[in-house]
C-alpha cells in the first residue's frame, strides 16, 4: 500500500499523485542529471532513466523516509551508474527510448539552463561520491540529511566536506 | 571557487526552475504508460532469454541428432559423457540464474554507499562466473564428444582433440588473470571504502 506523507490522496489515482511529486520536486531531478552527465543530449536520456525509475518504484515507496530522500537517493545511484549501464545492457536495462518530440514536449522550460555549467565544471573533476555530497549540500541539505541519502556516516560527511572544499579551491587556482 | 558562490548558483537556479519549469501532465502521463509497459515488456523477454538461453544447446544438439541422423550407442562412454555434460550444464545454468536473483534484488532507493557495494559484489561474482565457466566448458566439450563418439574414444587423436581443447580454454583463463586480479583487487577496495564511509 502506498503511504506517502502529504500525498495520500485517495481522489487522486496513483499516477496523478506521482505527477504531484515530480512537479514538486523536478528540480532535483534536473540539477543532479547535469551534474553527472555533461552533453545535453546524455543529460535528456539520463533524466529521463530517472523518472522511469522513479515511476518503477513510486508503488514501493513506503514512507520510512523523506519523499525528497527517496527523490535523491534514486536519483544519485541511476546518475552514478549511468555510464555503467550503457556498457552493461543486461544489468541496466535502457529506460532512455523517448523519441525527441516526446521529451521536449513533457517538460515546457522557458529558460536556458547553461548558467549552471560554472557550478557543473567547478565539480566536474571531484569523485562520484564527493560529487554526490557537494550536490547535496549546495542544495541546502545538512550533514545529517546527506549521511541518510547517502549511507555514510554524519562525521565522515563533515571530514569529506572540508577536503571537498580544499579541493574546490585548488580546482579553481589551476583554471585561474 | 568558493562553496558560497556555488551555493549562490544553485539558489538562483531553483528560483529559475520554479518560475520557468513546468510539466506537461498530459504528455507524461502519456509516457509513463506507454514507455513503462514497452519496457516491462522489454525486461521480461530479456529475462525469458537469460535464463532460457541455455536451454538452446541441448535444443541445439537434439537439432544436429535429428537432421544428421546421428545414431546414438547408449555405451559406457555415452553415459559417461552424459555424466560430464548434465551436472556441468546444471552448474553453469544454476550460476546464470543466481546472477539473475542478484541483479534483481538491486533496489536504487537505498544509500548511496549500499548500492555501490551491490554492484561491486555483483562484478566480482561475474567475475568469478566467467572464470568458472571457461574451466567447466573443457569438460562439458567432452561430454558431448563422448555422447556423438561412443566408438572407442581412447585413440591418441581424440585425446589429442581433448587436451588442445581443454589447453586453450586454460591458457585463455591464466592469460585473463592478471587483469581479472587486477580488477579484483579494485573492486574489493571499493567495497572496504564504502564500508569505512558507513562508519
Amino acid at each position: 500500500m502506498l503511504i506517502i506523507t502529504g500525498y495520500a490522496d485517495m481522489t487522486k489515482d496513483i499516477k496523478e499523485q506521482f505527477l504531484d511529486v515530480l512537479e514538486k520536486h523536478i528540480g532535483i531531478i534536473i540539477k543532479i542529471s547535469g551534474a553527472y552527465a555533461y552533453q545535453h543530449e546524455d543529460r535528456k536520456d539520463l533524466m529521463q532513466d530517472i523518472i522511469l525509475e522513479l515511476w518503477k518504484s513510486f508503488k514501493r515507496f513506503d514512507g520510512s523516509c523523506k519523499i525528497s530522500t527517496w527523490i535523491y537517493r534514486i536519483s544519485l545511484n541511476i546518475s552514478m551508474n549511468y555510464k555503467r549501464k550503457r556498457s552493461n545492457a543486461f544489468m541496466f536495462t535502457s529506460l532512455g527510448d523517448f523519441r525527441e518530440h516526446e521529451l521536449a514536449s513533457w517538460i515546457a522550460d522557458a529558460e536556458d539552463f547553461s548558467q549552471l555549467d560554472i557550478l557543473y565544471n567547478s565539480i566536474k573533476q571531484l569523485g562520484e561520491i564527493n560529487k554526490a555530497i557537494v550536490l547535496l549540500y549546495l542544495d541546502g541539505n545538512s550533514h545529517e540529511e546527506i549521511a541518510e541519502i547517502t549511507g555514510i556516516s554524519k562525521t565522515n560527511v563533515g571530514t569529506r566536506m572540508s577536503r571537498i572544499k580544499e579541493e574546490l579551491k585548488k580546482i579553481a587556482l589551476s583554471k585561474n | 571557487m568558493e562553496l558560497t558562490e556555488l551555493e549562490n548558483i544553485i539558489k538562483g537556479y531553483d528560483k529559475k526552475i520554479d518560475e520557468h519549469i513546468a510539466l506537461n501532465r498530459d504528455v507524461l502521463k502519456r509516457i509513463l504508460s506507454d514507455k513503462s509497459n514497452k519496457h516491462m515488456r522489454i525486461e521480461r523477454l530479456k529475462t525469458v532469454y537469460q535464463l532460457g538461453s541455455p536451454l538452446l544447446l541441448p535444443c541445439l544438439l537434439a537439432i544436429i541428432i535429428e537432421v544428421m541422423n546421428i545414431r546414438i550407442s547408449y555405451t559406457v562412454n555415452f553415459y559417461i559423457g552424459l555424466g560430464l555434460f548434465i551436472p556441468v550444464f546444471l552448474f553453469t545454468w544454476g550460476l546464470n540464474i543466481k546472477y539473475y536473483q542478484l541483479i534483481r534484488k538491486l533496489n536504487f532507493s537505498n544509500p548511496l554507499t549500499t548500492i555501490k557495494k551491490q554492484i561491486a559484489e555483483l562484478e566480482r561474482y561475474s567475475i568469478w562466473m566467467t572464470k568458472i565457466r571457461n574451466l567447466l566448458t573443457p569438460l562439458l566439450i567432452a561430454g558431448m564428444l563422448l555422447i556423438f563418439i561412443p566408438q572407442n574414444v581412447y585413440h591418441m587423436e581424440f585425446i589429442l582433440l581433448l587436451v588442445l581443447t581443454a589447453s586453450v580454454f586454460i591458457v585463455s583463463s591464466f592469460y585473463r588473470n592478471y587483469s581479472v586480479r587486477e580488477r579484483y583487487r579494485v573492486l574489493k577496495g571499493e567495497i572496504k571504502e564504502m564500508e569505512a564511509l558507513e562508519k
